[in-house]
């Protein structure tokens, strides 16, 4: 016998009624962008800032202490960029929900992070109610892309630039399959890169992904076949 | 904390799918976050401890987890994951627009929320913001397009926003009274939108509905109607009512096959439509 059910949707255990403010954090190396989304977010009710950091690894460490719902994640930062944040905080803390906020719209960064984990990608040129909008749209679930992320990703597209498999990698991914030619196994590149195991692992997955091939041999053999490692 | 919880549960389960639906719909709902993530959109169906997992997330991570939660239940066989999500889509929509190049230097905007694909944007002309729209139909994990980009001489219609997938089975009511339940429904494959409903009257007292038989005078013995899309608003107790009156029978109109064709066979039809339950206008194939 076949049976099939659909999920209700019920509030989540142990929910008031009335929903507190959803808390947010706001993560960049300037300063005055921090003061800035802080005097953006002031503006709405239903929004919370929670706390700041001017790193990645900041970010990560106030997680367990500020217990954000969403953070406004900065890319480019000292110590520890967006991205590894990213992939540290949502390993950690899965129900935290990240927004990229960022100047840059790369096709490849737009991957590379909404691969990372993060449910939105928007630039800083985004206006209160987008970012709101934004904030509330991840604290639900659903992603978030800025236009001009789109069109990165369009542009991609008609570059012919994904064409070839390994095209997109990462510069980090590429420093990862450098080290796996080179015959080092994950904790050797850990040490070498000075990143944990697990986000080795996690590079090494999208770069399987991303060269379409089912394992590590297969993807060395990629990668000296098309160059895409110089060492 | 959530696997003790399901470690709880694991305890009482017994064989039967029906309750192991039922565990692995509590393993979902327990779990705070994937409520958050949209569990509320899965799809749960278990034969013979084989869990098919359909519907849509809003991320690829959810997927992941959602996964990890199901095996986690005692009694799971195997599990077929066919969850999409929404991060993964509107990246494939986005490049399916890129991949066209009628798109170029168009300023497209792409969103994506439990499977439909909101556009956003300015097109160069109303046939360029039709042809987005299409190109992004022709994802076959995409459920619908709400396609809101601005084009010269196009005003964008409120109606776009609603967005309804009656059920196959559904029962529907006129505003004053049953009317039938949904037999099958008319799908636009250019947004993989329902844009009628074909309505099966037989189960209903013909004098309840006698005004709009009457009306109807070439009505075929398989006494179906068709409700555009306009007039169905979908209730929270899942049935089906329409915007119309049984005493106005003028607003109803008669289903004719001929109008309608199946879909080409390679063509998938929305979730979570099955191919059975679709047909396409004759106009817009």
């Amino acid at each position: 016998m076949k049976h099939t059910t659909f999920i209700k949707e019920q509030p989540p255990p142990n929910e008031p009624l009335t929903q507190p403010p959803i808390r947010v954090m706001v993560v960049d190396d300037q300063a005055v962008v921090r003061s800035g989304l802080n005097a953006f977010l002031s503006i709405y009710d239903e929004l919370a800032l929670v706390g700041e950091a001017n790193d990645g690894a900041k970010a990560v460490n106030l997680c367990g202490q500020l217990r954000p719902d969403v953070i406004l994640m900065d890319l480019m930062m000292p110590r520890m960029n967006g991205v590894e944040a990213t992939i540290a905080i949502r390993k950690h803390y899965p129900n935290i929900q990240i927004i990229a906020l960022t100047s840059f719209a790369e096709a490849a960064l737009v991957t590379e992070v909404l691969e990372a984990g993060a449910i939105g990608y928007l630039l800083k040129n985004v206006t209160a109610d987008e970012l709101a909008d934004a904030i509330y749209a991840a604290h639900a679930g659903s992603p978030t892309l800025a236009q001009e992320a789109t069109q990165s990703l369009m542009d991609q597209m008609r570059q012919g630039q994904l064409n070839q498999p390994g095209s997109d990698l990462t510069q980090r991914e590429v420093e990862v399959l450098r080290l796996m030619v080179a015959g080092l196994n994950n904790t050797a590149i850990a040490e070498e890169l000075i990143i944990s195991r697990s986000t080795v692992k996690f590079h090494v997955s999208n770069v399987l992904s991303k060269l379409q091939v089912p394992n590590r041999m297969k993807a060395i053999s990629y990668a000296i076949r098309h160059r895409l490692a110089p060492t | 904390m959530f696997e003790a919880q399901l470690a709880t549960k694991m305890k009482a389960l017994s064989a039967s799918d029906q309750i192991l639906a039922g565990q692995i719909n509590d393993a979902l709902q327990m779990n705070k976050y994937l409520h958050l993530a949209g569990a509320g959109g899965i799809e749960i169906q278990v034969k013979d401890g084989v869990v098919t997992l359909s519907g849509h997330v809003g991320m690829t991570m959810n997927i992941i987890d959602v996964d990890y939660a199901v095996h986690s239940v005692l009694g799971v066989v195997r599990v077929e994951n066919h969850l999409v999500a929404d991060d993964k889509l509107m990246m494939a929509v986005a490049r399916a627009l890129g991949n066209d190049d009628r798109m170029h230097h168009e300023q497209m905007g792409v969103n994506a929320q439990r499977g439909f694909i909101y556009l956003t944007g300015q097109a160069s002309s109303a046939a360029i913001r039709l042809l987005a729209a299409q190109i992004a139909a022709g994802l076959p994990q995409v459920r619908g397009i709400v396609n809101r980009i601005q084009a010269p001489d196009v005003v964008l219609d409120d109606a776009e926003e609603d967005l309804i997938q009656p059920a196959i089975d559904q029962a529907v009511y006129a505003a004053d009274g049953e009317l039938g339940h949904v037999h099958k429904l008319i799908v636009n494959p250019h947004s993989r939108r329902v844009s009628a409903a074909v309505v099966d009257t037989r189960d209903v007292d013909i004098p309840r509905i006698a005004s709009v038989l009457l009306s109807n005078t070439h009505l075929p013995q398989e006494r179906q109607l068709l409700i555009p899309s306009d007039a169905l608003r979908c209730a929270a107790s899942g049935a089906i009512f329409l915007k119309l009156r049984l005493k106005q029978p003028v607003n109803f109109i008669n289903f004719n096959p001929n109008n309608f064709v199946v879909p080409p066979a390679d063509w998938h039809p929305p979730y979570p439509y099955q191919p059975g339950d679709v047909l396409f206008s004759r106009q817009r194939v």
